[in-house]
């Protein structure tokens, strides 16, 4: 491989990452930050990708619209459509036990991946989305995939600046209290579900506009890709790794286990060919030992939870 | 202020408060007392909305609350200590207080976002307030410990605390002097008695009959779920109904 080849891979290595990044940046505010069980991030990450596709390809007979609006517009509608999900889902569920926000999350997530293999009006079907476009992509060359990993990074630093002043404020402090003691916050007055919630929407936010990353980057989504253990489990495992209520900890979660998901890819791809199917539940092993070594040695994760205050004296 | 009419609750059959019903006034202090398992608890609970009653009514600053989530009752103006305390652990002393004074604008994300230095000012007034209440519960230098290290009668001492920061019109002292050295236990009297010259209400359940016949006003005695007698420290002490029930036999 070319010294090019090798940058232009790192490029590409790193876009990825940097959508991972956004999505597990998007569960530590929902779990590190408010304690809440979404085990169906793929829900959100397809409902953010489908989302941006429709509102920015041009008009076609194979799915709902396309209404051919910019990729700014794409971006902001998949955040607010999968936010508006999150709403919903959590409007009965929310109140209750975390296990039940983790069943009801998990289960819309497998029922949107069917809605969207079956329902062919509006994302047509198995066949999927082609031919979303990439920003200014008739303006820069073959270089810009560096232009896309910009954007990438400029979104990560929003969501992390926003993530961390959300946290180390009075706002955040309410939250970081329902996770230790509902009972007390309740008592001071303070309405438990409405902190629960917004948590959840702001995540659920990230993840739309993360997913939406993701469908433009490829420019291509089908229902394929937003299976559980791409979209949802490897997200937690970055998440768990990094350690969880530490935005810094999340980005490292994510370029760590996306290193070793791809690492794994290079090393079961020297297989010989007639062991591919073998290959791929080897990956899935492989990042299982790698948790398992991480849970055993450091259970708090790499980094473990860092120490947030709202107080304007400290910090 | 604070009336409980003809509540009942039962767990799984059993009759926790069974038809109990009594007032409490305003600006007095009413002693709460009743031997183990009398329902006590589980009253501070139904009236604070922690938990719902089966049948009848709480009536709180002239409305009627026993439907009410606790926190709405808590920002009609009631405040509450839990009997075992309940401390957020991971987090400091300050931050314990801090959280809890109501309607604080950095509560709302946006405002914590894009309105950072009003939010700032008033976290200044808050984190000054709460150095306030833990100089007069000699914490002051455990603020910044995490509220997980404290001792056990430090914890009592957090409860009371938060009670304070709320500035609540209505306190439900859930035995503030358990596990509370004798000298702090005098200081917390005397604080109770300082909150009623305030104005406020001070609703009290408490073991140490000392401090209940030194700052009470009225005493309402509960047994088995249910209001058995109510009257003056010296009206209830004397009573041969009240003995009976905490010494199980007729022995008067």
């Amino acid at each position: 491989m070319t010294l090019g080849g090798i940058f232009s891979y790192l490029v590409f290595f790193l876009i990825f990452t940097g959508i991972y990044a956004v999505m597990t940046l998007a569960l530590n505010m929902q779990r590190g930050f408010a304690g809440l069980f979404n085990i169906g991030i793929a829900g959100f990450w397809a409902v953010g990708s489908y989302t941006s596709a429709i509102m920015t390809t041009p008009p076609s007979a194979e799915h709902l619209g396309g209404y051919n609006l910019p990729f700014v517009l794409g971006l902001l509608a998949a955040g607010l459509v999968a936010a508006l999900l999150a709403f919903l889902i959590g409007i009965p569920t929310i109140k209750l036990r975390e296990d039940y926000l983790g069943i009801a999350t998990i289960g819309i997530a497998e029922i949107i991946r069917l809605v969207i293999k079956n329902e062919e009006w509006l994302s047509n079907g198995v066949r999927g989305i082609a031919g979303i476009p990439k920003p200014m992509a008739g303006f820069l060359g073959h270089n810009y995939n560096i232009f896309f990993l910009l954007i990438v990074v400029l979104i990560i630093a929003i969501f992390f600046y926003l993530s961390e002043k959300g946290i180390n404020s009075p706002w955040g402090r309410v939250l970081r209290a329902i996770r230790e003691e509902e009972e007390v916050v309740k008592a001071a007055g303070k309405n438990v579900v409405r902190y629960r919630m917004e948590a959840f929407v702001l995540g659920a936010f990230m993840m739309g506009v993360g997913g939406a990353l993701y469908a433009h980057f490829t420019s291509f989504i089908s229902p394929e890709a937003f299976k559980p253990m791409q979209a949802t489990f490897l997200v937690w495992i970055m998440l768990i790794i990094g350690g969880s209520a530490n935005n810094f900890g999340s980005l490292v979660g994510a370029l760590l286990t996306w290193g070793i998901w791809t690492g794994t890819e290079f090393l079961t791809g020297m297989l010989p060919a007639a062991y591919t199917t073998q290959a791929s539940a080897l990956r899935v092993i492989l990042i299982g030992v790698f948790l398992e070594i991480i849970l055993l040695s450091r259970p708090q994760g790499l980094f473990g939870e860092k120490k947030y205050s709202a107080s304007s004296s400290k910090s | 202020m604070l009336k409980v009419d003809k509540v009942v609750k039962e767990f799984n059959g059993f009759r926790a408060v069974d038809e109990c019903s009594f007032e409490v006034k305003k600006n007095t202090i009413t002693g709460l007392i009743g031997p183990n398992g009398a329902g006590k608890t589980t009253m501070f609970n139904l009236i604070a909305g922690s938990l719902k009653a089966d049948q009848g009514e709480v009536y709180f600053s002239d409305q009627k609350v026993n439907s009410f989530a606790a926190y709405k009752i808590a920002r009609l103006g009631l405040a509450r200590t839990f009997q075992i305390p309940k401390t957020l652990k991971k987090m400091t002393v300050l931050e314990n207080l801090m959280l809890v004074p109501g309607g604080q604008s950095g509560e709302n994300i946006w405002n914590s976002w894009f309105k950072s230095s009003k939010v700032k000012a008033e976290e200044k007034e808050n984190e000054s307030r709460a150095y306030r209440v833990l100089k007069f519960l000699e914490l002051t230098h455990v603020a910044d410990v995490l509220a997980a290290n404290l001792s056990g009668g430090q914890k009592k001492l957090l409860e009371l605390g938060r009670a304070l920061m709320a500035d609540p019109e209505l306190i439900l002292l859930d035995e503030p002097g358990a596990g509370v050295n004798p000298t702090l236990l005098n200081k917390i009297a005397k604080n109770i008695l300082k909150l009623k010259e305030k104005g406020k209400t001070i609703l009290l359940i408490e073991h140490n009959m000392d401090l209940i016949m030194n700052i009470c006003d009225r005493v309402i005695v509960m047994n088995d779920g249910k209001h058995l007698v109510d009257g003056t420290p010296a009206e209830v002490k004397s009573n041969p109904r009240v003995l009976e029930a905490y010494l199980g036999e007729k022995t008067a």
